[in-house]
């Protein structure tokens, strides 16, 4: 069976001043078709860079090594990176922030026509007026958008512009990198309907990035909490937020404030360590409440249950 | 008991330009006749949308926007009718953190000199200064070595400490918050919260706080107001109004998640929830609703519960 997106061992770093700096650390992942998988993590985590990478649109300084596959084909192998025929047709990515992502000279419709030109080769004026009032209604924005500059749109209709522009090659692959954190809460959730409609309708395979547990929940089939770089937990979305066995995730969900509640929020010590500046072994032994001396050593994946994996020594203890 | 701080049918607007090549400006009213009181010791969240003037709302009290009408009174003296200088003494008592740490504050300026600013605008003593500075970095939990530091060294909850520092050493009885986790991370959003939790208990003090999200909110405060377009359209009890929300539009923002259909508020009907509320009559287009008091210190715009 082929999946949508699968990395071995993937390493991501930059090229900086001081020298290269690894972000990203041995990432294996396995993303089946027309599933949607979450990314959970802080910022400076790493999520955005693992999303550029399987997007393609990781800068020329960056670094790799390991392995990515999107849909069967090697995208990454080692230095290499071929995204040449993959990109747009095979894996977009919405970014995080539309209003800078839009071209504020141009119209929504000539934004559209632009990509779909890029993509399909040269369209007639017919055909291209159909296809961009197919865009526009696919993720429920009214034709005469088409006319609009960005400044004339609100928040939430630009975020619906930059997803119409990302489906224009029609992808099997969507990287959505935090496409709802410069939303307020109800058009959050609007946009994350939206996304959610979107791939059961086109079965596409959905890579949600995001530091909103109750959002990923909403949207996503599975999970993997990421820490410093690495993965530390995967699973099943109900088996995280009701049965999360890594300390890291356990305190997250517990910092996160809870309707009716006056339970005191997780005060997690500390904050999370830059890149470059990793401690040894586990990375979050040096905030964990539980860790001891067997953490000094690079945590192995503990399979828990059906794709649930820990990357802990001492989760059992609690 | 006189409330602490009491705001009585308060109207601001903006004058905007009409945009594209139309020559002139058109009005944008941010605040519609909004009322609402905070008592004594006591936490009042705000909450809505963005562009329901929930910021315009904080700003007008501590005196950075103008309102056309209504008055804003804080211990029995109308702010809106004071001096300059009297309204100065009065909003050593209020303490402001504006949105995103990281805009308020100069860049240039070193942790001591943020915080200490508003006690020169004082004409607070050397001695005393120094003094006030130690203590109130204590409160927020910030190392004694980061007085050095210049701002844009510190992280993002490093930041927001300091901007509740400077907004605590003049000594303020009332907090006024706006979106005080919303540039945060999770872990970090946490610490800011139990800290404003921990500040309240030991200094005894009263919050207004703006957010967008609800549920952060209402870790914090006793009682909520949703704002839609200006206008307060649900105040309460916080359980009350999020175990049981009245108005169409707090229900939204409770429980996004069990919306059907578009839910995007009309400036130009009368009750701003009209296009889409499955209760809407034909009078809710035309004539605005009152406050009715549906519970105790429980209030709904709403003509179903006339």
């Amino acid at each position: 069976m082929v999946l949508a997106v699968r990395s071995y061992g993937l390493n991501v770093g930059y090229e900086v001043e001081e020298g290269l700096l690894w972000v990203i650390d041995g990432l294996s992942m396995e993303v089946g078709v027309g599933e949607s998988y979450c990314l959970v993590g802080e910022s400076g985590c790493g999520k955005s860079t693992i999303g550029n990478a399987i997007a393609g649109l990781l800068p020329p300084y960056a670094v790799t090594d390991g392995v990515l596959e999107l849909m069967g084909v090697r995208a990454i192998e080692g230095r290499l990176r071929r995204f040449d025929g993959l990109r747009g047709r095979v894996v977009v990515r919405i970014p995080q922030d539309p209003a800078a992502s839009l071209n504020p000279f141009l119209t929504v419709g000539e934004q559209l026509v632009d990509v779909l030109r890029a993509h399909l080769g040269q369209l007639t004026e017919d055909e291209a007026r159909r296809r961009v009032e197919y865009l526009l209604n696919l993720v429920k924005l009214p034709t005469e958008v088409a006319e609009a500059y960005p400044h004339q749109l609100s928040g939430g209709m630009k975020q619906r512009v930059a997803i119409a522009l990302a489906l224009a090659p029609s992808p099997k692959v969507v990287v959505a990198d935090e496409p709802t954190s410069a939303l307020d809460a109800y058009l959050k959730f609007s946009i994350a309907r939206l996304l959610k409609t979107l791939r059961s309708a086109l079965g596409l395979t959905l890579i949600f990035i995001t530091h909103d547990i109750s959002l990923a929940r909403y949207v996503c089939d599975r999970v993997a909490v990421i820490y410093a770089g690495r993965v530390v937990e995967e699973a099943r979305i109900g088996d995280i937020v009701e049965g999360a066995l890594h300390p890291y995730t356990k305190l997250l969900l517990r910092a996160v404030p809870r309707r009716l509640s006056s339970e005191r929020l997780a005060d997690i010590p500390g904050a999370p360590p830059p890149p470059g500046r990793y401690p040894p072994g586990c990375r979050f032994r040096p905030r964990c409440p539980i860790a001891s001396e067997e953490c000094t050593k690079d945590p192995e994946a503990d399979e828990v249950g059906e794709g649930h994996r820990v990357y802990c020594w001492r989760w059992r203890l609690r | 008991m006189n409330p602490l701080l009491s705001i009585e049918d308060l109207y601001v607007a903006f004058r905007t330009p009409r945009g594209g090549l139309a020559l002139g400006y058109r009005v944008v009213w941010a605040l519609r006749g909004v009322s609402l009181s905070v008592e004594e010791g006591e936490s009042l969240g705000v909450v809505g949308g963005s562009g329901g003037g929930k910021s315009t709302l904080l700003r007008a009290v501590v005196g950075l926007v103008k309102p056309l009408r209504g008055s804003i009174i804080y211990r029995d003296l109308d702010l809106l009718k004071l001096s300059w200088s009297q309204r100065r003494r009065v909003l050593r008592e209020v303490g402001y953190v504006p949105q995103e740490p990281s805009q308020s504050m100069d860049p240039k300026m070193s942790v001591r000199d943020i915080v200490l600013e508003p006690l020169l605008a004082l004409g607070v003593p050397r001695k005393l200064r120094e003094y006030l500075l130690e203590s109130v970095l204590e409160l927020v939990d910030l190392p004694g070595d980061v007085k050095g530091r210049n701002i844009r060294e510190l992280s993002g909850g490093m930041q927001q400490r300091v901007a509740i520092a400077r907004a605590l050493v003049t000594k303020p009885r009332l907090l006024l918050l706006d979106e005080p986790t919303s540039s945060l991370d999770v872990s970090t959003a946490a610490q800011i919260l139990n800290l404003l939790k921990d500040l309240r208990e030991t200094l005894g003090l009263s919050y207004v706080m703006v957010s967008h999200d609800i549920d952060s909110v209402s870790y914090v405060a006793d009682r909520v107001a949703v704002m839609a377009l200006g206008m307060v359209v649900e105040v309460g009890p916080t359980c009350n109004v999020l175990a049981e929300p009245l108005h169409p539009y707090t229900r939204v923002l409770v429980e996004p998640e069990g919306v059907e259909g578009e839910v995007a508020l009309d400036p130009e009907t009368a009750c701003p929830a009209y296009r889409w509320c499955p209760w809407r009559r034909g009078r809710c287009a035309i004539e605005r609703p009152k406050l009715v008091e549906v519970g105790k210190r429980h209030l709904v715009m709403c003509w179903r519960y006339v």
